[in-house]
């Protein structure tokens, strides 16, 4: 089963469309979702939590069409976690949490306040008063603390120290040894996706460039770095994009495929891979 | 809803305190102009809530949450009748205790039901452009909405000294239209929040 499908979903606003958006999570993976500003993933996110109806195209999350109105039902088994914390300032972690066990059925009282203390969140300090980490940190425990069986986060690591940073994807990697749990990320970090993530699914301008299974991505793609002539003798096939480096030097994203077993290539990074291909497809 | 109407008291927890302290000094002060003005000044509470809602930009995450439209834009309402209702007892009780120990008359139940009635109407009238427009744009909805009261409360005034016949239609008729107002005002509310989502 695949916790999430989205076919040739398209969505129109002045300015902004996303056009034939078509990906899949499997069930108990990890996706990356990629992309510059205002690519599209923000808008992909809301319309597969069924915030936003599309103008066209099919989604299902955990088995349901987001739009229908029994996905409030599934919104129970779904942890979300937003590039702010997004509570009334005002409130503080046990109010969140009086107000989160009303919501879901599956609240668990004893695992929020578990994460309240391996986060040393103070229960009665008005939210106001917490620091960007401690605010997100509180939004993970409360999106982790009703059993969800898929997470969507969106940009919920931008702006955390590495420290930080390092202990929320080990939260992760926790949450995703469930067989059936899965995990779409949003997000600017691409190491953290590289580190964390099964699938990639890049977007730019509202188009999707790739979805691939992030194994198969660095071994399909290799970084050539060489003379300006010996980047002419490649095929044109081969090259996704190229542009000169100092000297009259070039590097190249390229199938590793279609270049001759002679040439060295260096390995490329998934930011490599993206942005090579954000520069191509413009 | 539940979980809604417990953010918002939350919330809006200082607020409400305030509003208690306030209540005391007008009742003491003024107790026929306390009758409409407190619940129909407990009936602005849901902007408030929304105003909060607003800052905190809670609506990106309560539309990711299970919590149906009807569900975010009737707690607002419901809100809003246990403010006022509370308020109205609050306000009654302190009043009895008053004339018992002091120059003071007794609760003007008809004073306070025309004032809840009006509180009612209010939340009715505003809380659709409120929920379509937000709570910056819908602010002058509400100034003229305190306007036509302030307006029609004197007109109330004038009617009833002249025509004693009419304090009897009044009390009939206000409930029923602040029901009708509010029966028309909820999917309205619904409809307006479920286009600003969009």
């Amino acid at each position: 089963m695949n916790a999430i499908e989205l076919s040739h979903i398209e969505k129109h606003f002045t300015g902004f469309s996303l056009q034939d958006l078509s990906l899949t999570v499997p069930s108990g993976s990890i996706c990356g979702l990629v992309g510059e500003n205002g690519a599209g993933k923000s808008t992909t996110i809301r319309i597969l939590m069924g915030a936003l109806r599309p103008d066209g195209g099919r989604a299902r999350v955990l088995g349901l069409d987001p739009a229908s109105p029994e996905f409030i039902r599934v919104k129970e088994d779904i942890g979300v976690v937003l590039d702010e914390a997004y509570f009334p300032e005002i409130l503080n972690p046990v109010q969140v949490g009086k107000v989160l066990a009303k919501t879901y059925r599956n609240w668990d009282q004893g695992m929020y306040d578990g994460y309240l203390d391996r986060f040393e969140l103070p229960g009665n300090r008005p939210f106001s008063k917490f620091s960007r980490g401690m605010k997100m940190k509180l939004a993970i425990a409360a999106a982790l603390s009703h059993r969800p069986k898929l997470l969507v986060l969106d940009e919920a690591t931008a702006g955390l120290d590495p420290i930080v940073r390092d202990e929320v994807l080990d939260i992760f990697y926790e949450f995703t040894r469930e067989e059936d749990h899965s995990i779409l990320i949003s997000s600017h970090i691409l190491s953290d996706l590289e580190k964390l993530c099964d699938y990639i699914a890049a977007l730019h301008h509202g188009r999707l460039l790739f979805c691939q299974d992030k194994d198969s991505l660095l071994e399909e793609y290799g970084v050539f770095v060489g003379t300006r002539e010996q980047a002419d003798a490649l095929v044109t096939e081969a090259v996704v994009y190229r542009e000169t480096s100092g000297y009259g030097g070039v590097r190249a994203l390229v199938r590793r495929s279609m270049v001759p077993g002679t040439l060295d290539l260096e390995r490329a990074s998934v930011e490599d891979i993206i942005l090579f291909m954000v520069k191509g497809a413009k | 809803m539940g979980a809604l109407l417990i953010k918002d008291f939350y919330t809006l927890n200082k607020q409400l305190r305030l509003y208690i302290l306030i209540l005391v000094a007008f009742v003491a002060f003024n107790q026929e102009f306390s009758a409409v003005f407190l619940p129909v000044w407990c009936s602005m509470l849901p902007y408030t809530s929304i105003a909060y809602d607003e800052q905190s930009k809670w609506d990106n995450l309560a539309g990711m949450m299970p919590y149906s439209i009807r569900a975010l834009v009737l707690s607002k309402y419901v809100f809003g009748w246990i403010c006022v209702a509370v308020i109205t007892l609050l306000m009654v009780a302190f009043q009895m205790v008053l004339s018992l120990v002091g120059p003071f008359q007794g609760p003007d139940y008809a004073s306070i039901a025309i004032g809840v009635c009006i509180g009612a109407c209010v939340m009715a009238c505003s809380l659709p452009a409120i929920f379509r427009f937000g709570v910056e744009r819908g602010r002058m909805l509400m100034f003229l909405l305190i306007f036509v009261v302030c307006g029609s409360a004197g007109g109330i005034v004038f009617v009833v000294d002249k025509i004693p016949v009419a304090v009897p239609v009044l009390l009939m008729g206000a409930p029923v239209l602040a029901l009708a107002l509010s029966v028309l005002s909820v999917p309205l509310s619904m409809k307006a929040y479920a286009k600003r989502r969009q």
